[in-house]
């Protein structure tokens, strides 16, 4: 049997081969398909991935509480479509992160509203940067690096802590920001720190720190800025405590909100899915995208195999005389559209992986390369072979040998 | 004649195309029965059925109504797929207009039979080299067909026919796109894989070689106009390969000396009817007279009453009535 599969694909290799021109094209339009999935699955992957190490680096002992609705409700991934609208749904309170704050096992919890406010220097004015509410405990959990100046206190209620691109936007400097004050919602901050340049910009706080003004939650919901808490960051004491503290936590949480249950409180590796809705939409969406390009190649494929099924007519039948069974026929072409669909599907991981590098060069995404991925490029690349190889090879199989034997080109 | 020897039986074979008004017979109500050994020649204008006969006996087409066996075994109730490997191991055929596959070496169009049988490559191509040296053209084996000339291809094609050695050849007007210089080098392998033993079909328009010929049947709508026979069916060319596997010729072999007595005593009775070919006297007498030519040919006899002995058990004593009614004949 191994032999008799051996052959067929021996026989399969030399048609390919006959029609060199033909197969790279039909090739190329699964290679199109396979590589625009390993390209979005790739940076797909590439964002979890760094979304997973960061929180590996924070140590398995951090717990995050986010807003439910918008990431269960199907109806609320439009609004999550609208980034601004994103976070509107939130009922978490800044009390709600005292709270936290004070119970036995927690270390630091820090909360994170965030927002977008029009901020004002001396001479410059940037319209629409990220601002960030939270408290000084936000670097008891992140390590995040600054480059000069000092995290928030209590002692400094209007401080800010900007980063590095925010800086040269605003001041025009990357190095000398502190002591520079800046006017937001008509309330003067004056900077006390800067962060050193982050590496990656992508992380499970949906915050891109470089673009960031960090400032006091207190003194935000102090002045009545319309700003909502986002994602309360916890820090336990350790890592066994976690699964008692989540318990504990949601009772208190519960009683504070009277039941009212749109919260989720995250550990682990749950923590680094991406935080926005959007994220997922816009890969699904163009993975959809792909999909259908796989199709229309695969369609490709079985419109070639037609043709040729057709043209080696007389074949069949001179084979089917000699003693090929309609099964024999059958595998011939089945083989012929799996190499085909698998040549295009390794090219695709090929041109895939090339474009995720090259896309690398200029972005911060590292590709992410991952057996996972490519078994699923192979595996669809095989599925597409077998789902429009399947019509031309009985097709052909079916073939009246007499008939076809009459048959002239 | 035992019926081990009978390659082909047919009865009452028709083949019918169209329907009602449109209807026509390339075959009806067709009797043949074909020996080991012997080369037909089948002729007659075109459009008697000659092709169709062919198609059918070579398991590419299948007859509207009638009876075919194949080897003693009936071939209506056999699958397609056991008929595909029929086709590859039993039956060779070689066409007009060679039908080659332009795109293979003449290597690998030789082995094609082989392909489907499930031997290896080297093996595959061991036996087309060896064949293909036996037709000369081993030093041609990389060229393409279009490189051959028409009666090196038609030799190709011989070549393809007989890599599995089939006990039966089928040759559709084999030197039909062929001169007669060529004509008569294929005209001179067929015969000499005839005088190997195979059992040879040949439809042809050439009256010129029915010279090579055991039989000639001459064929007029459909059914047989005439039928000579050129030589006589015991000096037809003994079976080329016949496998016995061992213990069964062991057991045959006992059988054989064993059973010497109870047969004897049919004797007289065999020889007189040994002259028909009716297949349901031969079958039953056919232990009898094979004792004569020897233990060996006695193997087969009994080995086929043996298979056929279920069947025919029960019908064993009218037949022997009838007997009598056929000789009187």
């Amino acid at each position: 049997m191994s032999l008799l599969i051996k052959t067929h694909y021996a026989l399969a290799k030399e048609s390919i081969r006959q029609n060199r021109t033909r197969s790279f094209l039909t090739c190329l339009g699964i290679a199109i398909g396979v590589a625009s999935i390993i390209l979005i699955m790739s940076l797909a992957g590439s964002i979890n991935n760094m979304i997973a190490t960061q929180v590996k680096s924070l140590g398995a002992d951090l717990l995050v509480v986010r807003p439910a609705k918008h990431n269960d409700a199907v109806s609320n991934i439009v609004d999550g479509l609208t980034a601004s609208n994103q976070y509107l749904a939130s009922n978490l309170t800044l009390n709600d992160a005292k709270a936290i704050a004070a119970l036995d096992d927690v270390t630091a919890a820090a909360p994170i509203a965030l927002s977008v406010g029009t901020l004002t220097s001396e001479d410059k004015l940037v319209p629409s940067a990220s601002v960030v509410g939270t408290t000084e405990d936000l670097a008891k959990i992140q390590n995040l690096q600054l480059k000069n100046g000092t995290f928030l206190s209590d002692k400094v209620e209007n401080a800010a802590v900007v980063g590095r691109n925010l800086s040269l936007e605003l001041f025009g400097t990357s190095q000398e920001a502190v002591g520079k004050t800046f006017t937001m919602l008509e309330h003067k901050f004056i900077v006390v720190g800067m962060l050193e340049e982050i590496e990656d910009p992508i992380n499970f706080d949906n915050v891109d720190f470089d673009n960031s003004v960090l400032v006091s939650a207190d003194y935000l919901f102090g002045i009545n800025a319309p700003f909502q808490v986002q994602q309360i960051n916890v820090k336990a004491t350790n890592t066994g405590v976690i699964p008692e503290l989540t318990k504990e936590m949601k009772a208190m949480l519960d009683a504070e909100k009277s039941g009212d249950m749109n919260y989720r409180i995250l550990a682990g590796d749950e923590i680094s899915h991406p935080a926005g809705g959007l994220f997922d939409i816009v890969s699904g969406m163009l993975t959809l995208v792909a999909g259908v390009s796989l199709v229309v190649g695969g369609v490709g494929v079985m419109n070639i195999l037609l043709v040729s099924v057709a043209e080696r007519t007389r074949e069949i039948g001179i084979r089917k005389a000699v003693g090929a069974s309609g099964i024999n026929i059958l595998i011939q072409f089945l083989f012929e559209s799996l190499i085909l669909t698998l040549a295009g599907g390794m090219l695709g991981i090929v041109v895939g992986y090339t474009l995720a590098f090259l896309i690398s060069v200029v972005t911060p995404f590292s590709p992410y390369v991952d057996l996972g991925i490519i078994v699923i490029a192979v595996g669809t690349s095989l599925a597409i072979g077998l789902i429009f190889g399947i019509y031309p090879a009985i097709k052909a199989a079916r073939k009246d040998p007499i008939e076809s034997l009459r048959y002239y080109r | 004649m035992s019926p081990q020897d009978v390659v082909i039986d047919i009865k009452g074979l028709s083949k019918r195309y169209g329907y009602g008004d449109a209807e026509s017979y390339a075959l009806r109500d067709f009797d043949l029965m074909v020996k080991r050994g012997e080369f037909i020649m089948v002729m007659g204008p075109s459009g008697c059925g000659k092709t169709t006969l062919l198609n059918i006996i070579g398991l590419l087409d299948k007859p509207t109504d009638g009876e075919y066996l194949l080897n003693g075994v009936p071939v209506e109730k056999t699958s397609e797929r056991r008929k595909a490997k029929l086709r590859a191991k039993k039956i060779g055929v070689i066409f007009q207009d060679f039908n080659l596959i332009p795109r293979l070496t003449v290597l690998e169009n030789v082995t094609l039979p082989l392909t489907y049988t499930g031997y290896s490559k080297t093996r595959r191509n061991m036996q087309a080299d060896k064949i293909l040296e036996r037709f000369h053209l081993q030093e041609r084996e990389y060229y393409k067909p279009y490189q051959l000339s028409g009666g090196q291809q038609q030799r190709v094609a011989i070549a393809r026919s007989l890599v599995s050695n089939p006990e039966i050849i089928l040759a559709d007007e084999p030197t039909g796109n062929l001169d007669s210089r060529s004509s008569h080098v294929v005209m001179e392998e067929l015969r000499e894989i005839h005088q190997a033993g195979n059992t040879i079909i040949m439809v042809t328009h050439n009256p010129a070689l029915t010279a090579y010929a055991t039989r000639v049947i001459n064929m007029l709508d459909g059914q047989i106009d005439t039928d000579i026979k050129t030589v006589a069916d015991r000096d037809l060319p003994q079976p080329v390969s016949v496998h016995f596997r061992k213990r069964q010729i062991l057991k045959e072999v006992k059988e054989a000396i064993v059973g010497n007595k109870e047969t004897e005593e049919h004797d007289g009775e065999v020889e007189e009817i040994q002259e028909q070919h009716e297949v349901e006297q031969v079958e039953v007498k056919a232990e009898p007279k094979e004792i004569k030519e020897g233990p060996k040919t006695q193997k087969t006899a009994r080995r086929s009453t043996k298979r056929t002995g279920k069947k025919s058990s029960g019908r064993a004593k009218p037949k022997t009535k009838k007997k009598p009614g056929g000789r009187k004949k």
